[in-house]
């Protein structure tokens, strides 16, 4: 029996009371420019966090102590669960994803609203409202329809368990930060309603929320990786994204968010651009809300079990009041919100930064219309349709491809305009290295003119970020520094261009990754003990069946030798396991992995003589996908830990250092 | 660099001729383009279940025997119906054509407002720059720099 839980629900009902006295107080606050009332109303929206993190203490403590007698924690735990895999029951389910959601906002919140405090009490006030008004919703959320503390009539001995997909590790890190990334947008959202509701539209409410905003992105993209990664590891197709409605569900508001991450450079640079930055994090806001809700309210598998389900006609009316507010707002300040500088040319990097909006935006509205097109064309006709894979990387692919060559042409281009003569001066040898690389690739017989074009302008793209940093990095270089500390002085000169340079690059790698894929080979067979399948150039030879029984499951581990022509590789051992609580198998993939391949196999089935269903892939270049987002990351935190302002020595101030600089 | 250009895409179009599929590679490339109906959201190719091995397999089969690839298409539209298609079937202008316009739109959007702020609105940026620095120029700016640097923060940093 778990004390701490049974203090959860009261605990959320504080919460939901203490957010909405937040959000009364800073509201009257702001309007009456009350510094108490506001101060109030921080300190209240701290306290439903404080609520919260008690109710998420008592689910915890719960889960441990294998109290079955909530329901929650007979659905998604059992008493053989490992201790881990039990933290990761938290967000398993969707009564206590929706609690750590509300965790993770409440807490956000008052740590934003507290660091906003000295930064102008109404712009704080404001925020802080908003951000009281969202936690009120998902308060209401598990108070109401999905209480993560409801009680078992019947008390059971054992519990469901955790589906044995969601066992891995990647499942441990994968929705936290997935959270972490959609929970975070709410600060540089509510800090835009902020300055439209209190009038102050300066450059204040982006670079207060400047890192969070890289906080939020940052924590997206890895999540969405892992996500990735969890997929290719666990799921056992041999790839690592199907453009599944839960994927896509993530993958809109990052779109959007790279949008904003770009298009707020503008505004910072030029006073350009107001109205539609305000509008992209809305969009994103928005976004990453409808995400949480397409998961987890079950619209997807039909629009008729969503009307059943608990939670969705909850969210609807919230995302709309959202949205409508959001733009009436902004309708409100339009006027106020008006460029301060011009266009001087199509020539330049505000033009190339506008195109790279364009193409963002595009490519979230085609995922957005693909994922939603099947309930619309159901809702209208009352059929069924599918909208799969061939649609989005159709759609995809080109914009993609375009993007590339953006990341790669973006930063060659000068602000405000660029004479002809000295853009073809900067773009001759990044455009040369590309074309050679098509012509390689003909010469060597690829005939997929994606392929190709991938290639060749992930080379452009990379030479262009060199020559960025050869350029940059010249200086040091003529003072007598090698090019090791040459290049990290330059690094540690101006963080965030040169940050967000590297993160171009690793995006750079994972599109290699990508292209890889269009060399992929696989084969399928039943294979008796000492048969074997081809795959590439790999012989796989299935040598024998290990058997072991455990108390949550039954393995079944094949022994499998790959050769390749008459030399010995490597033995691979890959699993068919038969989870006993579940009543359901699960394949465990043996991959060995290297820069230029991996070869993957996953046994399929195991039949009663021994006999092994067994797939295997061969994946080129799949390893750059790791490691360019690896580089990203690095990339991440040379940008967030980058001051804002160029960090010139007290001593050098009165001399204008004004680099053009594309700052993330 | 055109001549390398036009080198590259001779070289593209001389490669072009399609190589011959296997009965293996047109069930994997079928596999792909239908979805499963045992896994939501997932084609036939990708979805992991018992089911949807077996599905895979009897298209190789259907393959093997020369069946065409409408005739597989027709076959597994009759079984499963038209929630098999990875693209709806029919109504795929629909699906396709949103986002190619929208694109279209904002390309076309984004040139006319840039065009018009061009024009007017605004503050004018000032024109003393109508040129991008020349080399020399950076060369100088660069010396300038370096010499003010080494005198403020010393030559050992």
């Amino acid at each position: 029996m778990s004390s701490l839980a049974v203090l959860g629900r009261p605990a959320l009902v504080a919460g939901l009371v203490f957010a909405l006295l937040a959000m009364v107080l800073s509201v009257l606050g702001a309007i009456r420019r009350r510094r108490d009332l506001s101060e109030a109303g921080g300190r209240a929206l701290t306290a439903a966090f404080g609520a919260t993190a008690l109710a998420s203490l008592g689910l915890m403590h719960a889960l441990f102590v294998h109290d079955f007698s909530f329901e929650y924690v007979t659905n998604y735990t059992s008493r053989s669960l490992s201790g881990p895999y039990t933290v990761s029951a938290f967000w398993g389910g969707m009564e206590g994803s929706l609690l750590f959601w509300t965790l993770l906002l409440t807490g956000f919140s008052s740590l934003a609203v507290h660091q906003a405090r000295g930064k102008g009490s109404r712009l704080a006030a404001w925020s802080a409202a908003v951000l009281a008004g969202v936690s009120v919703f998902f308060l209401m959320l598990i108070v109401l329809p999905a209480d993560p503390f409801s009680r078992l009539a019947s008390v059971p001995s054992d519990g469901r368990g955790l589906n044995p997909l969601l066992q891995s590790p990647g499942m441990m890190i994968h929705p936290p930060l997935l959270y972490t990334g959609f929970v975070g947008f709410s600060i540089p959202f509510a800090f835009a309603m902020a300055a439209m509701l209190s009038g102050r539209l300066d450059e204040g409410w982006f670079t207060f929320t400047r890192r969070w905003t890289l906080f939020a992105w940052s924590a997206l993209t890895v999540g969405i990786v892992l996500g990735g990664a969890w997929a290719y590891t666990e799921l056992g197709w041999g790839g690592y994204w199907a453009w599944d409605p839960v994927e896509n569900a993530s993958f809109m508001p990052w779109l959007t968010a790279t949008a904003y991450l770009h298009s707020v450079v503008i505004q910072e640079k030029r006073r350009m651009f107001k109205v539609w930055n305000v509008s992209l994090i809305l969009m994103t806001y928005g976004l990453a809300i409808f995400g949480t809700f397409l998961t987890r309210s079950g619209i997807l598998s039909s629009i008729h079990t969503f009307t059943e389900g608990p939670i969705g006609k909850w969210f609807l009316p919230f995302l709309a009041l959202m949205l409508i507010g959001g733009l009436a707002v902004v309708a409100w300040r339009y006027d106020s919100l008006r460029g301060e500088n011009r266009f001087d040319s199509m020539l330049s990097r505000e033009f190339a930064f506008l195109a790279n909006n364009v193409l963002f935006l595009a490519a979230g509205l085609a995922v957005l219309w693909g994922t939603i097109y099947p309930v619309i064309a159901e809702l209208f006709t009352g059929i069924r349709l599918s909208v799969g894979p061939p649609f989005f990387n159709a759609v995809f692919v080109p914009i993609g491809l375009a993007l590339v060559f953006l990341t790669g042409l973006g930063p060659l281009i000068s602000w405000r305009r660029m004479s002809r003569e000295a853009f073809l001066r900067v773009v001759r040898i990044p455009l040369i290295a590309g074309a050679i690389t098509v012509g390689a690739f003909a010469v060597f017989g690829v005939r997929n003119l994606g392929t190709m074009l991938a290639f060749g302008l992930c080379v452009f793209t990379a030479v262009a970020i060199g020559a960025e940093f050869a350029r940059g990095s010249r200086i040091y270089r003529n003072r007598g520094m090698g090019l090791v500390t040459a290049l990290a002085e330059t690094m540690a000169r101006n963080r965030r261009r040169y940050g967000g340079y590297v993160i171009h690059l690793g995006i750079v790698l994972m599109v290699i990754g990508f292209a890889g894929s269009a060399f992929r080979s696989e084969s399928e067979r039943v294979l008796a003990r000492g048969e074997s399948l081809d795959v590439g150039a790999y012989t796989l030879t299935y040598e024998t069946l290990r058997q072991e029984e455990t108390p949550e499951k039954n393995v079944f581990e094949a022994e499998i030798d790959v050769t390749r022509g008459t030399s010995y590789v490597t033995t691979l051992r890959p699993q068919r396991n038969f989870h006993i609580a579940q009543e359901q198998p699960q394949s465990e993939v043996a991959i060995r992995t290297t820069p230029v391949e991996d070869l993957y196999a996953v046994v399929t089935s195991v039949d009663a003589d021994g006999a092994i269903g067994l797939r295997a892939f061969v994946n080129p270049l799949t390893w750059w996908i790791w490691a360019g987002t690896v580089v990203m990351v690095l990339g991440m935190w040379a940008v967030m830990t980058g001051h804002l302002p160029v960090a010139v020595p007290a001593a050098t101030r009165t001399v204008p250092l004004q680099p053009e600089v594309a700052e993330v | 660099m055109k001549r390398l250009l036009v080198i590259a895409l001779t070289l593209v179009v001389a490669a072009g001729p399609a190589f011959a599929e296997t009965s293996e590679d047109r069930a994997i490339r079928i596999s792909k383009e239908i979805m499963s109906p045992f896994c939501p959201g997932l084609t036939v190719h990708d979805c992991p279940s018992q089911a949807s091995v077996d599905l895979r397999e009897r298209i190789e089969v259907w393959a093997e025997q020369g069946m065409s690839d409408e005739e597989i298409y027709d076959r597994l539209e009759a079984e499963y119906g038209d929630e098999i298609y990875a693209t709806p079937e029919g109504r795929s202008w629909l699906v396709f054509g949103l986002p190619a316009l929208a694109l279209a739109a904002g390309l076309v959007v984004a040139y006319v407002v840039a065009r018009r702020w061009s024009r007017e609105g605004g503050r004018p940026s000032d024109h003393h720059d109508l040129e991008s620095p020349t080399a020399e120029d950076h060369k100088r700016v660069e010396a300038a720099l370096g010499q003010m640097r080494d005198q403020r923060w010393g030559p050992s940093r």
